[in-house]
């Protein structure tokens, strides 16, 4: 069952690709994985965000301007 | 440090966004109801202005790169921005090679390729070693020019009678799917495309007035690509202006104003040559920008003349021929293109809100 789902990813991918050249299929399946990686970080963040987990990272505040509190 | 004043910003983003998607049919997907397209795909360009500003806003002493990397690390940062490097130098390339076709088809068919590329890549490495304020100084030059040429135009396709209105009737006869299907198409090209002028915005004199000039970019172009596509399909008929190569060139081509104005052909070929040299340059530098900021050994000018010569090589050899570069068109907008303009960008937004809540807490 597994074997086939995967067969059908391939399949996929072969169809809409097909033709297209490398470059082209390089940066479909690079943005699409990015896209996968990035939904995942935000989800994982938000977690993070709910349990009220502080996030210490001199290179995101670094220049980071402070929101103006009314 | 090269600076930009505002309305240099201006006129650099208006050139970019008008000056060669005039000659195409934006939207033709939509049918009659390409302009609604257009006008809903103005919304996703105000979106990703207003996305790109405000991450400039938090980050303004960053450029793209490096705000890219304080929001994602180091690791990812780098690897988001080498793929958009190769992203803007395949949309750099088609671009080239578009334009260069185009004039090889409209005034050059006897001219090798080679040739017309070379010419084209040659003055943008020249502008671009002399700054780029010298290409922001001649895009408010080329943009009163451009304007006139396409107010020329309209006009005088209303006076030669050859405009028939009731050609976008009916409007959305196709259903609204046929809509929702070419918005991201729609989205990205040319609105989306402005996501290059996130590596602009640091050069830029008055920071505080990014966004407000480029929403009135986006709207401007937006209303005039509208009028655009409009004169296209009253003139020449939705299946005609959805298979023609050059719409807005056929259009030009029937204007016949009592036997005196007529043969206005070089108008368009103006068009193309101001759009495709401005497009592709911007493209350029945008991308040697961000090269420059990953790769700090290399200077700017080398790096101009490597991306330069890369690119003609690139551009002849990565298609075959139009006929390919048109059947890629639709594929590279909807299958990755929308990714790099749209997606992503809002990924990024909502993980940098995020972030930042969560550095807030005590």
């Amino acid at each position: 069952m597994r074997r086939g789902r995967e067969m059908f990813v391939v399949e996929f991918f072969k169809g809409i690709l097909n033709g297209r050249g490398v470059f082209p299929s390089f940066l479909v399946i690079s943005s699409w994985s990015f896209t996968l990686l990035l939904l995942v970080l935000i989800l994982y963040n938000f977690l993070l965000y709910m349990f009220r987990v502080r996030y210490r990272n001199k290179r995101f505040t670094n220049g980071l301007v402070k929101k103006n509190k009314k | 440090m090269e600076r930009i004043s505002i309305h240099q910003l201006f006129s650099l983003m208006f050139i970019f966004e008008v000056g060669s998607t005039t000659l195409f049919a934006i939207g033709i997907g939509a049918k009659e109801g390409a302009w609604i397209a257009i006008l809903l795909g103005v919304l996703a360009g105000i979106l990703i202005i207003y996305i790109f500003t405000y991450l400039q806003k938090a980050y303004p002493s960053k450029n793209f790169f490096e705000i890219i990397t304080s929001i994602l690390g180091k690791k990812l940062g780098f690897i988001l921005a080498f793929l958009y490097v190769w992203q803007t130098i395949w949309s750099n390339s088609r671009n080239l090679r578009e334009f260069s076709e185009m004039i090889l088809m409209t005034s050059l068919p006897e001219t090798p390729l080679i040739v017309i590329v070379s010419t084209f890549m040659l003055m943008s490495i020249f502008v671009l070693i002399k700054g780029v304020e010298v290409l922001a100084r001649v895009s408010e030059i080329i943009l009163p020019v451009l304007i006139f040429f396409l107010v020329v135009v309209f006009v005088l396709l209303y006076l030669s009678d050859v405009t028939d209105f009731n050609n976008l009737l009916p409007i959305l006869g196709e259903g609204l799917f046929s809509l929702f299907e070419t918005i991201p198409t729609v989205a990205m090209f040319p609105f989306g495309e402005l996501y290059i002028f996130a590596t602009y915005f640091q050069l830029v004199n008055k920071k505080e007035e990014i966004r407000k000039t480029g929403i009135k970019v986006v709207v401007i172009s937006g209303v005039l690509l509208c009028i655009t596509v409009v004169f296209d399909i009253a003139v020449l008929g939705v299946k005609y202006a959805s298979i023609s190569t050059i719409p807005f060139l056929e259009a030009i081509r029937l204007i016949r104003v009592k036997e005196i104005i007529a043969n206005l052909d070089a108008i368009a070929t103006m068009i193309i040559f101001f759009g495709g040299f401005f497009k592709m340059t911007i493209y350029m530098y945008g991308n040697v920008l961000m090269i420059s900021s990953i790769v700090k050994s290399i200077s700017r000018r080398v790096l101009i003349i490597i991306y330069g010569v890369f690119l003609v090589f690139f551009s002849l050899g990565f298609e075959p021929d139009y006929a390919y570069h048109h059947w890629m068109s639709t594929f590279d907008t909807n299958f990755y293109g929308v990714y790099f303009t749209h997606v992503i960008p809002i990924l990024i937004f909502f993980l940098f809100l995020i972030k930042r809540k969560r550095s807030e807490f005590k």
